[in-house]
């Protein structure tokens, strides 16, 4: 049952660089606490600054949704790479007999998501509200709207 | 030597505890946060240790998927999901309605924790599964081979999961503009009793643009 060699234990290293980075982000909260004057605060130091004014309403509001886009993009590629990542981590691209119907798969895969993220980048500018459509649908109206009412007028 | 052993056997059961204590208090913080960044921060690191156990069963390939995807991606996504919207943001929603509600919730909870521990305890895992398929886990090269070679069709389909994905985001967007796109009415749009006689398109178009999108919020 108990085998002498356990993956967790290859990623000792690992566990070893995660307490470095606990131990620098303690260290460098107290040097900064230890080099820091202490001084009195109050809600007038603790308030966030913006220009002078005062602040009105939370800091988080809500975004454009056409940012929306650049997360689906972020997932896509992050999922694209975990399945390229397991390619590095074997070596079945260049040995075997295989190798050239991986490499067929591969670049088909490749392929279908950045022809997937070529259309994305292509419709983008027209997924986002144009000024210059505003303006033309202003001025249908506007015209429309003057029509009427000389048409009122001449009765 | 006996010393050695009983350490060795005694190790295994001592990192799980440990990583499965850590994941369920990253998990109860994720739930139960007053921020909700926070709580998604709390989400992911929980996710990276739910990598840990995929490391502990050896299984390399899922720890990474688990640490790319989830950790990565779904906090990402939820991140960007509580920037999109200010709803999500208002922490009453999640208040239970009553005490006695909270604690229907709780017993729930409670029960659906026993019964997936109890059907975890019967399973009879070392039954279930092909020797041959655990061995490709195991290997990072038999496993590449089997998902690349084998089962490549899956892969392209995932892909094609992907592309639907970005293509239905498009067309989101362009809904959501559709709804948008309207004229600009009231004291600044076409109602507006105009001062002068608006200039021809080509020639005052750029200080148009600006005026129509600032009545458009």
């Amino acid at each position: 049952m108990m085998q002498t060699e356990r993956l967790f234990r290859q990623f000792i290293p690992v566990l070893i660089w995660v307490i470095l980075a606990i131990v620098l982000v303690v260290v460098m909260l107290l040097a900064s606490w230890v080099l820091r004057p202490h001084v009195l605060q109050n809600s007038e130091k603790t308030s966030t600054y913006e220009c002078g004014e005062e602040p009105i309403g939370p800091a988080r509001v809500s975004y454009p949704y056409n940012y929306f886009i650049y997360t689906v993009l972020f997932v896509v590629v992050d999922v694209m790479g975990a399945f390229l990542w397991i390619l590095t981590a074997s070596d079945i691209l260049w040995v075997g007999s295989a190798k050239y119907s991986v490499i067929l798969q591969v670049a088909l895969f490749v392929l279908l998501v950045m022809g997937g993220i070529w259309y994305v980048m292509k419709k983008l500018p027209e997924a986002a509200l144009d000024g210059k459509e505003t303006l033309e649908i202003y001025r249908k109206a506007k015209a429309e709207r003057e029509k009427e009412q000389h048409h009122m007028g001449g009765h | 030597m006996q010393y050695t052993d009983w350490f060795l056997s005694i190790f295994e059961p001592v990192e799980f505890l440990l990583v499965a204590a850590i994941v369920l208090v990253l998990a109860y913080l994720a739930l139960e946060h007053k921020e909700i960044v926070y709580a998604a921060f709390f989400f992911g690191f929980m996710a990276s240790f739910v990598a840990a156990i995929f490391l502990l069963l050896e299984a390399p390939f899922v720890a990474g998927m688990q640490i790319a995807v989830y950790t990565g991606g779904i906090t990402a996504l939820i991140i960007f999901a509580v920037l999109l919207l200010p709803r999500a943001q208002d922490s009453s929603l999640e208040l239970f309605a009553t005490p006695r509600k909270r604690q229907l919730g709780f017993l729930i909870a409670a029960l659906v924790m026993i019964l997936s521990g109890l059907l975890a305890f019967i399973f009879p895992w070392a039954e279930s599964f092909d020797d041959a398929v655990v061995t490709i886990s195991n290997n990072l090269n038999d496993l590449a081979m089997w998902l690349w070679s084998y089962n490549g069709v899956y892969v392209q389909l995932i892909a094609l999961i992907m592309v639907t994905s970005m293509v239905g985001a498009v067309a989101l967007l362009k809904m959501d503009k559709a709804e948008q796109l309207s004229e600009i009415r009231g004291e600044f749009g076409i109602e507006a009793k105009p001062d002068f006689e608006e200039a021809e398109p080509s020639s005052n178009e750029e200080v148009a643009d600006e005026d129509s999108e600032e009545g458009d919020d």
